[in-house]
């Protein structure tokens, strides 16, 4: 198995991202002691991709690193893709719905005067042109 | 619960991996949307930021 099993991962990108964004007024040390972890290395090792986030430790996690938690769950649970358990909740329950994809649903209710807009061709469109595509 | 819309389309996304419905039931037409917003946003979460919000508004007066 290798060193870092993980490393290509998503979720081990994403953390060492906010991990930086956080610098200016957060250690390292101090996101590890928020999000409850016995040892400050964890999360080194999650960073790095030798370790693989626990479940149980999304919501912690999610505070200390001031992110959305359900982005943060989606993230771990397609890091354990083979994990049986964690396939089994993603189809049982589906993949979390984050904050912000609500708020876009929210204004794509506003902006359509509450008509429940299927996803056309236009539409499409103009999601891709909102984000330069 | 909401009720999807009669006219909601049947043709899923590639991706087809159930969305969870969260504090809120979202109709097949909403959970489309967000599918497509997944994939245009490349595995990130794209905020809706005023600019953003500006141009779809922007868009869907003009259809």
């Amino acid at each position: 198995m290798p060193k870092k099993p993980y490393a290509d991962t998503r979720l081990a990108k994403y953390i060492e991202k906010r991990v930086m964004e956080l610098k200016p007024r957060k250690s390292q040390i101090e996101i590890a002691v928020e999000a409850g972890f016995v040892s400050v290395n964890m999360l080194s090792m999650l960073k790095g991709g030798s370790s693989k986030l626990p479940l149980d430790r999304v919501p912690s996690l999610a505070r200390a690193l001031e992110c959305d938690p359900a982005y943060l769950l989606r993230l771990t649970l397609e890091q354990v893709e083979g994990d049986t358990a964690a396939h089994a909740l993603v189809e049982i329950m589906g993949t979390p719905v984050t904050g912000n994809e609500l708020g876009w649903l929210q204004e794509i209710r506003e902006a359509s005067d509450h008509t429940d807009p299927r996803m056309t061709s236009r539409g499409r469109a103009a999601i891709r042109s909102i984000f330069g595509w | 619960m909401r009720t999807p819309s009669s006219t909601s389309i049947k043709e899923e996304p590639s991706c087809t991996r159930r969305l969870s419905v969260g504090p809120e039931d979202l109709t097949d037409n909403e959970v489309a949307w967000v599918e497509f917003l997944r994939m245009v946003g490349n595995g990130r979460d794209p905020r809706p930021t005023l600019r953003r919000v500006q141009l779809l508004r922007r868009l869907c007066r003009k259809s």
